[in-house]
């Protein structure tokens, strides 16, 4: 395996290479090919490792599913995904939040669904108190 | 020189000049938005030196609005065949720098005729759509030739895989191909997908918006569902591609690539026991189990970012590929929903078109409650569900994990439905509904009437968990076929697999089924 860094019209690519010495192994191998030159996003290996890299990667692929925000402000603000009542929140007015951070635990579905940030940024406001009860889309917290 | 060199000197000066595209200046500019040509993309995506082209020197036969005039070399569009990892397939790349990749009679004529070739052939057809859209000067001609390769699409569709790679601008008709074939893959900040563009809608409606956010990768990949795969570079789509591509088949006679595997068939897990919260209402996240099931862990994910309730994909089983739809209890509780059953049924159809066995992991409440998913047409959308299951004739088999209520319980690959094997883990309640709700009914004139109507509730919930809310009411009729073990996952899955290996199921013959759409 080698790393190659090629620059094509003044644009240069990152590439893995695997060198195949003979054209058999280029064609009858039944071994997976392995060599992309990305990682994929959801792609994992090795025993107990990829079960972690997947935890980390969960967080921004769920934030997304909960986007209800609109046009230009998506990610400014956080909508509840399912009516549902607020069992509590994780974060203060003025905190410092990274993408897929927890920021409210919504009981629904007779489950604590945790609602993550979007994106990095500032917690504004919050629209919303421990105990209310919240319909699906309703607004609960703002960011900066 | 003899006359023949000097023959074959000018076929050299054609080609070169094909080559070229819409020119040197042109070819700057693709590359100063970011974007590869169509040739490059090509040399990218196949094994190189394995692209034959065909078509070279088509040429359209326009005479209106000054088209008599202009050349396009290549007519706007690179066809051909070639090989990835030494298996065959057909592509054609639209060329941005000639005349904006718009097309014409010709140009389709050049894709169709691929096409043709991939299907009698049972080769996978890849298209790399970068165009501006319909040749206007062309008129009629030009739409016609939007209709044939629409046409072939559906043709083709679950006899060869078709993939689209949307390289940049793809609007109006145009997008209609890449939504007929089977996976579409998009890149961030060069492709954009609409029906009508920005300028349209704010001519109409007055909403001012951007390409990215009307139709970027991302809008597509999360909110509306067009594309399954997005990337931030040309590479990186190749890349992901290509990672598809290797598990699944040429054509829908033959079955996916069988690898050799290296992760023992009998390799069981203790963490698969600690998966389950304790508590019933605690979410987590089923792509841990498929962490520690599937051959050396491997799962590729399709639609990674769109109704993130359901999660679907492929991997391994003793080197054989399978397709896993599984419910994800971290977003909105594992609910089905109108977007989670679309995602799910059309994923399920493609792997039963295509000889992918089923496994289906279940943890779901139900279907999601409100006034917009019933105006929105649940009831509609959930069936399809329940029809790509009943419909599919692959090898099936359901693990139930936790929650399967009702008929989501059903809809999810049930022994009703066909499922071959049922497996449930001890921590699996199958039952109508989940135990506040049935008990809340069932016993509601007690409740009322009992002194200390709380304690009588929790009282009568734990009696009915006792016995309705676990795997063996449904074990003792035969609709589960083995409780396992969590830790043995891997080796019961595997069994399941290996005992299903030609799995013939007759259907009735029919000119198609009516899914309701």
């Amino acid at each position: 395996m080698e790393k190659l860094r090629i620059t094509v019209n003044g644009r240069s690519y990152d590439v893995t290479v695997e060198v195949l010495e003979t054209d058999e192994n280029k064609h009858s191998t039944k071994k997976e090919p392995e060599s992309f030159p990305v990682q994929p996003l959801t792609a994992i290996s090795g025993g107990k490792a990829q079960a972690n890299t997947f935890k980390g990667s969960t967080g921004s692929s769920s934030g997304n599913s909960l986007k209800s925000s609109s046009g230009n402000s998506a990610g400014k603000t956080v909508n509840s995904p399912m009516p549902g009542t607020i069992l509590s929140i994780k974060v203060n007015s003025g905190d410092q939040v990274k993408r897929g951070q927890v920021l409210i635990i919504l009981e629904a579905m007779k489950m604590e669904n945790e609602l993550m940030a979007e994106n990095d940024g500032t917690i504004r406001d919050i629209h919303v108190s421990p105990g209310q009860s919240v319909q699906s889309g309703d607004l609960l917290i703002t960011l900066t | 020189m003899t006359e023949n060199t000097e023959k074959q000197r000018l076929l050299d000066l054609r080609r070169k000049r094909v080559f070229l595209g819409g020119g040197e200046k042109q070819i700057e500019k693709q590359h100063k938005a970011g974007k590869l040509t169509a040739r490059e993309r090509l040399n990218l995506l196949l094994d190189e030196g394995s692209f034959v082209e065909l078509d070279q020197f088509v040429t359209h036969r326009c005479s209106d609005f000054g088209m008599d005039k202009s050349e396009v070399p290549g007519e706007g569009v690179v066809t051909g065949y070639g090989t990835i990892d030494g298996r065959l397939v057909y592509v054609f790349s639209q060329d941005f720098t000639a005349l904006g990749g718009s097309l014409g009679e010709m140009h389709a004529k050049k894709i169709c005729k691929v096409m043709d070739l991939a299907l009698q052939s049972g080769a996978p057809f890849i298209g790399m759509n970068d165009s501006g859209g319909a040749r206007i000067q062309e008129g009629v001609d030009a739409l016609n030739g939007y209709g044939e390769i629409f046409k072939r699409n559906s043709l083709a569709s679950g006899v060869i895989p078709q993939y689209s790679l949307i390289l940049g601008p793809c609007a109006g008709g145009a997008v209609y191909s890449p939504a007929l074939t089977d996976f579409v893959f998009m890149v961030k900040g060069t492709s954009n997908m609409f029906i009508t563009g920005p300028q349209v809608i704010k001519s109409v409606t007055g909403e001012e918006v951007s390409p990215e956010v009307l139709g970027g990768a991302e809008t597509h990949g999360c909110l509306s569902g067009v594309t399954h795969f997005y990337a931030d570079s040309e590479g990186e789509c190749f890349a992901r591609f290509k990672e598809l591509f290797h598990y699944l088949p040429q054509n829908n006679l033959e079955d996916p690539p069988r690898i050799d595997c290296d992760d023992p068939i009998g390799r069981c897990d203790d963490e698969l026991s600690e998966i389950i919260p304790c508590k019933a209402n605690k979410p987590y996240e089923v792509r841990d189990i498929l962490g520690l099931v599937l051959d050396n862990g491997k799962f590729f994910e399709v639609h990674a970012n769109y109704a993130t309730n359901i999660v679907v994909g492929y991997g391994r089983l003793n080197g054989r590929t399978v397709g896993i739809i599984a419910n994800q209890p971290k977003v909105l509780a594992g609910c089905l929903d109108i977007n989670a059953s679309d995602k799910a049924a059309r994923f399920v159809r493609f792997c039963n078109a295509f000889n992918i066995p089923l496994l289906t992991l279940v943890d779901t409440p139900g279907y999601l409650p409100g006034v917009k998913q019933e105006h929105d047409g649940i009831i509609r959308h959930g069936a399809k569900l329940l029809f790509a299951y009943s419909e599919a004739s692959v090898p099936k088999i359901t693990l139930i994990l936790r929650k399967a209520y009702g008929g989501a319980y059903v809809a999810m690959c049930s022994r009703s439905l066909g499922a071959d094997m049922t497996l449930a883990w001890p921590t699996a309640e199958v039952a109508v509904m989940g135990p506040e709700g049935a008990v809340n009914i069932v016993f509601r004139k007690q409740i009322a009437a009992a002194p200390d109507p709380q304690a009588m509730r929790t009282s009568k919930v734990e009696e009915y968990c006792a016995k309705i809310a676990n795997p063996y009411v449904a074990a003792a009729r035969g609709y589960v076929d083995r409780v396992i073990d969590p830790r043995e996952t891997r080796p019961a899955l595997i069994q399941a697999l290996e005992a299903l290996p030609d799995k013939r199921e007759g259907r009735p013959g029919k000119k198609n089924g009516n899914i309701p759409l």
